[in-house]
């Protein structure tokens, strides 16, 4: 027999199943052999078994009345912000939206990319803009006009 | 809700010793779990999941009636030894059950702390292993180890001073 005791703490997890394999049959062994520690664990396993026993005489059943509660506080709870996304996404409001959403991006955009174009490509703003230099510096050495246009005598 | 209702309720009596707040711990953490569902892992225990709910709600209300209820016995704080109490008697567990047993356990339980006595209710009524406990309640093993034997103890000495003198 194992001559030293287990302390007081070695017998309540002894009781409670919480010692490695290897201490719980050290301990189940000493205590096999030893009046002393016997004793420990039956006035432990008595406290157990009290609590045990006064609660199962304090038992109740669940009040309707709780069960009620329950059922009408969820039942009237205000959405979650996860609730009320999700509902959002579901499909018969998700697919629609979608849809239009895909819409407006593929119209949308396809006319103001052909907006932005007709505005760059106009031939006019260049013609435009060249007239706006020529009659802002008349003197440069650019010609203001393509020398096609231009006489020998350098007159126009 | 069937299912684990009454366990439920009765674990919150069992932590709070009055039918009021019992109901009211039950109703709150059962709309928690509804809350909450998607965050409930499958495989895991519901029961720890609910009773570390009624656990957490339990701690909150008691801190927030903290001054009008009495403060909870520091762990350290021995409680005083009385002379001429003798030792709880150790005994066949038919004499345990003897129902003169259970006023003095009653009131010894009710002057536990609070924390204590959900890991004695945890341990000997509930069965949880200590890694359960502590998943319940938050903590690790060592101080659940540590609380329960204290709550032991303490328990012991309660229940003996209110065997020898009841009032």
């Amino acid at each position: 027999m194992n001559q030293t005791h287990p302390t007081p703490e070695e017998i309540v997890d002894y009781l409670h199943g919480e010692l490695s394999p290897s201490r719980d049959a050290a301990i189940h062994a000493h205590i096999a052999g030893c009046a002393e520690c016997a004793q420990a664990r039956d006035e432990e396993r008595s406290l157990t078994e009290l609590l045990r026993a006064h609660a199962k005489g304090q038992e109740r059943e669940l009040p309707q009345g709780v069960v009620a509660s329950i059922r009408a506080a969820v039942a009237h709870r205000p959405p979650s912000l996860w609730e009320r996304l999700s509902a959002a996404f579901r499909p018969a409001v998700a697919v629609p939206v979608a849809i239009a959403i895909a819409a407006f991006l593929y119209f949308g955009v396809r006319s103001m990319h052909g907006t932005a174009r007709a505005s760059t490509i106009d031939a006019s703003y260049f013609v435009d803009c060249h007239a706006m230099q020529s009659a802002a510096t008349p003197l440069s050495d650019d010609d203001p006009l393509p020398p096609a246009l231009t006489s020998d005598d350098g007159s126009q | 809700m069937e299912q684990y209702g009454k366990s439920t309720y009765n674990f919150a009596f069992r932590l709070t010793q009055n039918d009021a707040d019992a109901r009211d711990l039950t109703q709150e953490a059962f709309i928690r779990v509804y809350k909450a569902w998607e965050s409930f892992k499958p495989g895991t225990s519901f029961l720890s999941w609910i009773y570390r709910i009624v656990t957490n709600l339990h701690r909150d209300e008691l801190r927030r009636r903290k001054g009008r209820y009495q403060e909870e016995i520091p762990e350290d704080n021995e409680i005083q030894e009385f002379a001429g109490s003798r030792p709880l008697a150790v005994a066949p567990i038919d004499e345990y059950v003897d129902a003169q047993l259970s006023e003095p356990l009653s009131k010894a339980l009710e002057e536990l702390g609070a924390e204590q006595r959900q890991i004695v209710m945890l341990a000997d009524v509930e069965d949880c292993s200590y890694q359960e406990i502590a998943d319940i309640v938050g903590c690790t093993v060592g101080t659940v180890r540590s609380r329960l034997h204290r709550a032991r103890g303490q328990l012991r000495k309660l229940v003996t001073r209110y065997m020898t003198s009841p009032s």
